[in-house]
């Protein structure tokens, strides 16, 4: 318990400290270390995560409230699941390889970019550890102010663009989120989640019913254009691509999924068991994996294929979601570390390709396989992850969802999932063809690998891709050891 | 004065789906920048109407209050940034057409 | 000898695959020798399990997890059996290797690919979880996608590609169909599923699986194609090992765990009959000599699955037979085909024609093994193709035994052609032809010799099967 509470401390107080020591130098000072501080945030957060896991092992309980009270009148309650722990893993790596790509793709500005990368990470932490829905809320802003800056700082045409999109559908979603929030405040008189179950929000009156529905109508419709799914996906791609490509891993990798999937998890928690959320999701998962793989066919800039290819993936967390299980929750919370994992090295590979040729056009890239050894094995891990062939990461989590959409009696749509990881190895597989193998052009004959901490953090996450498919009974183990299974 | 109650309730919820309907038609209407992120603007205070209408109806009236500031202090910072975001691309392109933003697409 | 035996037979090859590269960094020779040690390893150690399991006692191996996921590996006389006859065929391309990829780039990535496969192969025969096998079949697609790609052409990457998709959606119809046993009977478990009766609908999706794998019609089109890859590839994954995945998971689930709906027992060799003429028909017509080849593997793998799917026991053993037959021989055959072609540039038969007198020794390896396909006695292949089709007779169906007759001759006729053309009449062109080097022409004679050699001690391979028959 007392690892636990500390380790909560830490995870807050660490971005805010290093956030107000980049505030208090000198700009021309501060642009030198800031970028160093900034690892300090992510390691710590992956140590003392990692804390937290064995200490819930050997507690045998994967639920734990830790409450702070403050001032004695007011008390703040922050929640450490299994899996809101996961996603905090997931927050520290990906961030953590977002800092080492930061270090060769952006050249000023260090500080902003540290500064801001802080309060995402405050914001992304915030999220998965409150305990009610207010503050998911502020949290889900915090995420979404810094994520805009970090688009647009840049101050490039596209970088631009693509924030303005961003803004623009995220406040639609905040409206949305807002909104069914106030309508559940108005059933309930509260927001706290352990008041918000399912038994309080099944209204008497018809009246009650249509504010219950549209809620929650209302509330998925918001997550859901956080987290991209079709038919509200218009804006990721033209972010994911516009942005620097350490704000891409970031966007891709976590934000996606903290901001959200994570609130797809605390809805269905409340509206699991009303009927109409679970179809909703299926046909919004399938129909995300589908469009998205069949876009991400037809594109030929790097990092808009790895970006449709997030809206496929983002589609089988919703189908794990769906099933309202705990096998189900399991499978998406597997599939979102992994996802962050491979994802997140598809954009550094995206990087690295970058940096070395100039281009992000796969057209214009081939043969790139004898020059960037490491940049092609990792990515070839990454997308043999994607697409769910064993023995990488990929596979068990998609199995476990398979699985739990199979008991919960969707077959159709388990086998639709199951078949449509034919199109992620399609587009995959025109990516490694276009880019890494066949003949190497004349004007890219002298390139060389990437170097310096890009490469160490394609090598960090492929190893925790290849890691993570290897050891996966082991984490079965792990969650049954817990009581989870 | 429950009767009256009603009526505020009603009416509340009324004049807030107006606004947001009005912003929604100011997005779809308009492709200018600025008049975008008013109309964004007008829905979001539709918005913290409800909350305040929610707090209304409970009874909680200090929390929604509580509740509102917080959200028009995230509102003031989220139109700071999208003001930013039309002045960067006013810069760029001379006007704040909508239609500029066609580089990203497929 | 305990259990560990069949842990090392897997890990060795496994885990060594991953050394290659690095040894390979330090020496070529080093490194190929190893690969050698360590496909030989795994058929030692498959053959050490053999005196238990003659003994009736079967090693096995367990690990408990959740979810009806529990794995384990297990060495009955059909494992041994497969893993004996793919990791002997696998040793001696590796042998025929050594000289055949020396002049090209990516060998670490060969040998590593080729090792991890054998490796593989044995995961999939010994394991006891339908997922584990879904995962060493996966992996074998990777390997053989990268094997096949091995040139880094445009064209060899299209093909590669290509086996890869076509092999990896009907892996996934299959997986569906696991999935599917799942829902029946909650576990993935093998031995927890014994003697289960499977509806007709699971069966179908797992039969897309087994027939991608092991190219049978309509799922056949990428075999062929593959034949870009180096002739020890063809020879490794087209002919003698991975396309005897999905007959064996066929053995494996249906003849020897699960019961089946009869009409399989009439539909699976309808399938066969179509795959076997309609590949033989094609055969005849190609004038690429690993096209042809790559046809016939077509057309004997329906065979095999005829056997196996016929629903007597005679079948059975004609099919496993002809399993270790037509590895033996049709391995053979593509070694035979890389010697040609790489002496010749080029796998146009018009274009060849009299090299018996340039290479001798490969000629008479390559008439062997063709016998042994063709199915002339006293070589190998007689005997399994007799029995299986004594087998399909034996269940009544007499019909389809006349068809698989017909392809048959088919194949003693396209075979026939293939061996004219090549080796006897006039060289159309005065090319400065020689024999292959010494070890490859070695191999290929190994063997040819033992395609002889197998037909003639026929008590012992009959024997052997014999045994597997007794445990089904």
């Amino acid at each position: 318990m007392q690892v636990i509470e500390s380790s909560t401390v830490l995870i807050f107080a660490v971005p805010l400290v290093i956030f107000l020591i980049n505030s208090l130098f000198s700009k021309r000072l501060a642009e030198k270390f800031s970028m160093g501080l900034a690892y300090v945030a992510p390691i710590t957060q992956i140590v003392a995560t990692a804390a937290c896991f064995v200490q819930i092992a050997h507690l045998k309980q994967h639920d734990i409230i830790i409450s702070w009270d403050l001032a004695g009148a007011v008390s703040m309650r922050f929640a450490v699941h299994t899996y809101s722990l996961v996603f905090l893993f997931c927050i520290a790596l990906v961030s953590l390889a977002s800092i080492m790509v930061a270090n060769r793709t952006v050249p000023q500005k260090r500080t902003g970019f540290a500064s801001l990368l802080m309060m995402l990470i405050l914001g992304m932490n915030g999220i998965v550890m409150v305990t009610d829905l207010f503050s998911l809320y502020v949290f889900l802003e915090i995420v979404g102010i810094s994520s805009f800056v970090l688009i647009a700082m840049f101050k490039s045409e596209t970088g631009l663009e693509g924030a303005f999109k961003y803004l623009v559908m995220s406040v639609l979603a905040s409206i949305m989120i807002l909104t069914g929030l106030a309508f559940i405040f108005m059933q309930t008189g509260s927001l706290q989640y352990d008041h918000l179950e399912a038994s309080a929000l099944a209204g008497q009156s018809p009246t009650q019913l249509v504010l219950i529905y549209a809620a929650m109508i209302l509330m998925i419709a918001g997550f859901a254009i956080k987290t991209g799914a079709v038919p509200f996906h218009s804006w990721l791609p033209d972010a994911h691509q516009s942005a620097n490509t350490a704000v891409s891993v970031l966007l891709s990798g976590i934000v996606i999924k903290v901001a959200g999937i994570y609130g797809l998890i605390v809805i269905t928690g409340f509206f699991g068991k009303l009927p109409g959320i679970k179809l909703t999701l299926f046909i919004m998962g399938t129909i995300s994996i589908i469009i998205g793989a069949l876009f991400a066919l037809r594109q030929s800039h790097f990092k808009r294929i790895v970006a449709y290819s997030s809206v496929s993936q983002m589609g089988y967390i919703l189908l794990g979601l769906s099933t309202v299980s705990m096998l189900g929750l399991l499978g998406a919370v597997a599939h979102v570390f992994n996802h962050a994992t491979f994802k997140s090295t598809l954009f550094t590979n995206a990087a690295a390709v970058h940096e070395q040729t100039g281009t992000y056009d796969i057209n214009e890239l081939g043969g790139l396989e004898k020059k960037m050894g490491v940049t092609s094995f990792s990515s070839l891990a990454a997308f043999m992850s994607t697409a769910g062939i064993p023995p990488f990461a990929g596979f068990w989590s998609k199995l476990l969802i398979i699985m739990a959409l199979w008991s919960s009696g969707a077959r159709v749509f388990a086998a639709i999932a199951l078949f449509a990881s034919i199109f992620t190895a399609a587009y995959f597989l025109r990516l490694q063809r276009k880019v890494f193998f066949g003949k190497l052009r004349d004007q890219l004959a002298g390139i060389t690998e990437i170097g310096g901490s890009v490469k160490l953090a394609q090598i960090m996450l492929t190893v925790v891709t290849i890691a993570a498919g290897l050891l996966f009974p082991f984490a079965l183990l792990y969650f049954r050891g817990i009581g989870l299974l | 004065m429950s009767k009256m109650e009603a009526y505020v309730e009603t009416g509340m919820l009324v004049v807030g789906f107006l606004l947001i309907v009005a912003g929604c038609y100011c997005l779809i209407r308009t492709y200018h920048l600025l008049k975008i992120i008013i109309g964004v603007e007008v829905a979001m205070k539709a918005v913290t109407m409800f909350v305040i209408l929610a707090g209304f109806i409970n009874g909680k009236i200090a929390l929604a209050q509580a509740f509102v500031i917080t959200v028009i202090v995230i509102e003031v910072v989220v139109a700071v940034v999208a003001v930013g975001l039309a002045i960067n691309l006013y810069r760029i392109y001379g006007n704040m057409d909508i239609r500029n933003l066609r580089k990203l697409k497929g | 000898m305990g259990s560990e035996i069949i842990i090392a037979c897997i890990c060795v090859p496994l885990c060594g695959s991953f050394l290659l590269p690095l040894l390979g960094i330090i020496n070529a020779k080093l490194r190929n020798f190893a690969a050698l040690a360590f496909t030989v390893t795994a058929f030692l150690c498959a053959a050490f399990a053999l005196p238990a399991v003659f003994d009736g006692s079967p090693l096995n191996i367990h690990f408990e997890l959740p979810l009806g996921l529990s794995f384990g590996f297990y060495a009955d006389v059909l494992a041994v059996f497969m893993a004996l006859t793919s990791s002997f065929v696998a040793s001696i391309i590796v042998l025929y290797s050594f000289d055949y990829i020396k002049p090209y780039e990516h060998q670490n990535e060969y040998y590593m690919m080729v090792c991890l496969f054998i490796g593989t192969m044995m995961g999939l025969v010994f394991s006891t979880n339908l997922i584990f096998i879904y995962i060493f079949w996966e992996i074998s697609a990777i390997c053989c996608w990268r094997l096949i790609g091995f040139y880094r052409e445009e064209i060899t990457i299209r093909r590669a590609n290509k086996a890869f998709v076509v092999t990896v959606l009907g892996a996934l119809i299959m997986l569906v169909g696991f999935v599917g046993i799942y829902g029946n009977t909650g576990t993935f478990d093998l031995a927890a599923m014994k003697g289960t009766h499977i509806p007709a609908w699971i069966v179908v999706l797992i039969l897309c699986g087994v027939l991608s794998k092991s190219a049978t019609f309509p799922l056949h089109n990428w075999l062929p194609d593959a034949g870009v890859a180096p002739s020890p590839v063809t020879s490794l994954l087209h002919a003698a090992v991975l396309v005897k995945i999905g007959v064996y998971i066929y053995a494996r689930l249906f003849v020897n765990s699960l019961a089946i709906d009869k009409v399989f027992t009439v539909a699976v060799p309808v399938i066969a009959a179509v795959s076997a003429l309609v590949s033989a028909g094609v055969a005849l017509r190609e004038n690429d000599i690993k096209r042809i080849i790559a046809y016939s593997t077509i057309s004997q793998l329906a065979f095999i699955l005829l056997g196996l799917s016929a629903g007597t026991e005679i079948g059975v053993l004609g099919g496993l037979l002809y399993i270790l037959m037509h590895s033996v021989a049709k391995g053979g055959l593509f070694l035979c085909a890389g010697i040609v072609e790489h002496s010749l540039h080029t796998k146009d038969i018009t274009k060849m024609g009299g090299l018996y007198k340039r290479m001798p020794l490969t000629a008479l390896a390559f008439i062997f093994c063709a016998f042994s396909v063709m199915g002339i006695p006293p070589f190998g292949g007689f005997f399994a193709k007799y029995l299986v089709i004594d087998g399909i007779v034996s269940a009544g169906n007499t019909g389809l035994g006349a068809v698989f007759i017909a392809g048959a001759v088919m194949t003693i006729l396209y075979l026939s052609r293939l061996f004219i053309k090549v080796f006897l009449g006039e060289s159309p062109s005065r090319l400065e032809v020689k024999e292959g080097s010494p070890l490859m022409v070695a191999s290929v004679l190994i063997l040819a010799i033992l395609s002889v050699a197998l037909g003639l001690s026929i008590s012992w391979p009959s024997g052997f099967v014999a045994l597997i028959g007794g445990g089904i």
